[in-house]
């Protein structure tokens, strides 16, 4: 058998982030990579599946707290640009009302770090990076410390959101082929949409 | 009926098996005058050891981590326990080597991925392991979640099974539909439920509830408890030195949840023989 450890990543790779993106849950899709805003990069700029802007900051150990800080700067900033981004690449499929969360992924967090992000519920996802080493292969592996939380109401003023074209049984999109951890999806499990209703 | 000291002797050496000691020589002595019988009848009479299932996808290396650290901890309570993987986890890496520890806890492959095949090397597992202790213990076997996508008339693998989830919605949504596929295929089923990464024991106490109360409510499942496991560094950490959570950090939170897990695990072993 090969060796097998874990341990916790002081650094982690840009490029095994980059990898796992579409493995996270809801997988992420990559749209920009090290993006100015205004005074520093953005790793990861991401899509997740309903087009909602996912800001993806990766640190090394003991700048969790000072992360926590530039991913609300840049949410800010990105949330000011929404509406230009649609304009000048709409082939991205940013929603119409997309919100803006972030997800800072580091090898550990301070305790301080966790509890100030729960303070912006919605805005902010803790994710604990491993390595894994199989012999002389590695892996990264993601452990969420804070729950990815629903996108939160329509931001927009509500005289200027559009009312919806559909009614809800036309809207209902039918299951969703986003496999679970286990590997297997809603059709798999025969979940129907009152099943998702009772938890999500 | 008069009685003497032989007749009362096993209730005050409960310790002692029909099997063999050592002596102080080092020697094996038979304590039965009749080995062949009373080694026989003995092995009849012992309880297998349980089958407990555990559906864990192939790239899921924390609940692996999760499920291997329960084994060592069934180990260190005095129990046999075996971990059954698929034969494709052979080359995985996906299970240190635990049975290269002291404790009484191996992992065993079996000759195939599917689940008569699983059941099988854990059949042969449970027998096995009855012979070595009179304790009973838990042939632990994980389960590729694919395998269930067309389970018909069930398993006979399939009678205690053991789901873990996080108190992420999506993930709690996940066990119920899980939960609900088991339990259609064969209506006998025992279905417990471990949360895992939970920062504060309120949070997994909800969250079951919530769960037990939609599958009864929805599928008729009477959903088992079998605790929570608090999400804690030290479980990375003691992993970082390739020893289970309990021998390398045994009073970190984490390992005394193992513990307790591992214990509700072994008395419900115990109370029935499962599997």
């Amino acid at each position: 058998m090969a060796d097998f450890s874990i341990e916790i990543a002081h650094r982690i790779s840009r490029d095994d982030v980059s990898r796992q993106l579409p493995q996270l849950s809801p997988p992420l899709r990559l749209v920009a990579k090290d993006w100015l805003a205004e005074s520093h990069r953005i790793d990861f700029v991401t899509l997740d599946p309903e087009g909602h802007v996912v800001l993806v900051l990766q640190g090394s150990d003991g700048e969790d707290a000072a992360l926590l800080v530039r991913a609300l700067a840049h949410r800010a900033w990105v949330k000011a640009r929404l509406d230009d981004w649609r304009q000048l690449a709409p082939q991205l499929g940013i929603a119409p009302q997309a919100m803006v969360r972030c997800v800072l992924l580091c090898p550990s967090f301070l305790p301080e770090t966790v509890a100030a992000a729960e303070t912006v519920e919605g805005a902010v996802q803790l994710v604990l990076g491993c390595t894994i080493c199989l012999g002389t292969d590695q892996r990264l592996v993601f452990e969420a410390l804070t729950e990815p939380t629903a996108p939160r109401a329509p931001e927009r003023p509500a005289a200027t959101a559009a009312p919806p074209e559909t009614s809800p049984t036309e809207a209902d999109p039918g299951p969703d082929p986003t496999p679970f951890r286990s590997g297997l999806t809603e059709a798999d499990l025969g979940l129907l949409p009152e099943d998702v209703r009772e938890f999500v | 009926m008069r009685r003497d000291l032989s007749d009362v002797l096993h209730y005050f050496l409960p310790e002692l098996s029909a099997e063999a000691v050592v002596s102080s020589e080092g020697s094996r002595h038979r304590l039965a005058t009749e080995p062949s019988q009373d080694e026989t009848a003995s092995l009849a009479t012992a309880p297998l050891l349980s089958i407990l299932a555990l559906p864990i996808a192939d790239s899921d290396v924390v609940r692996t981590a999760l499920a291997w650290n329960l084994a060592v901890e069934v180990g260190r309570l005095g129990a046999a326990a075996v971990v059954v993987a698929p034969a494709r986890d052979r080359d995985s890496a996906l299970w240190p080597a635990i049975s290269g520890s002291s404790l009484a806890a191996e992992v065993l492959y079996a000759d195939g991925d599917d689940l008569p095949s699983l059941h099988r090397a854990a059949a042969d597992a449970a027998v096995s392991g009855a012979r070595r202790t009179e304790d009973g213990g838990l042939v632990m076997v994980r389960i590729p979640p694919a395998e269930l996508r067309d389970l018909g008339s069930g398993s006979p693998l399939l009678r205690w099974v053991l789901l873990f989830a996080s108190n992420d919605p999506r993930d709690l949504l996940e066990t119920f539909g899980l939960a609900r596929l088991l339990h259609r295929s064969r209506e006998d089923i025992e279905i417990g439920v471990t949360l895992h990464g939970i920062k504060e024991l309120s949070n997994a106490e909800e969250s079951f509830d919530r769960l037990e109360e939609v599958s009864r409510r929805r599928a008729g499942i009477a959903l088992q408890s079998y605790g929570a496991l608090v999400d804690d560094l030290d479980v990375y950490r003691a992993i970082v030195a390739e020893r289970a959570v309990g021998l390398a950090h045994p009073q970190s939170p984490a390992a005394r949840a193992l513990c307790d897990v591992a214990r509700l695990l072994l008395q419900r072993a115990r109370e029935t023989e499962l599997g």
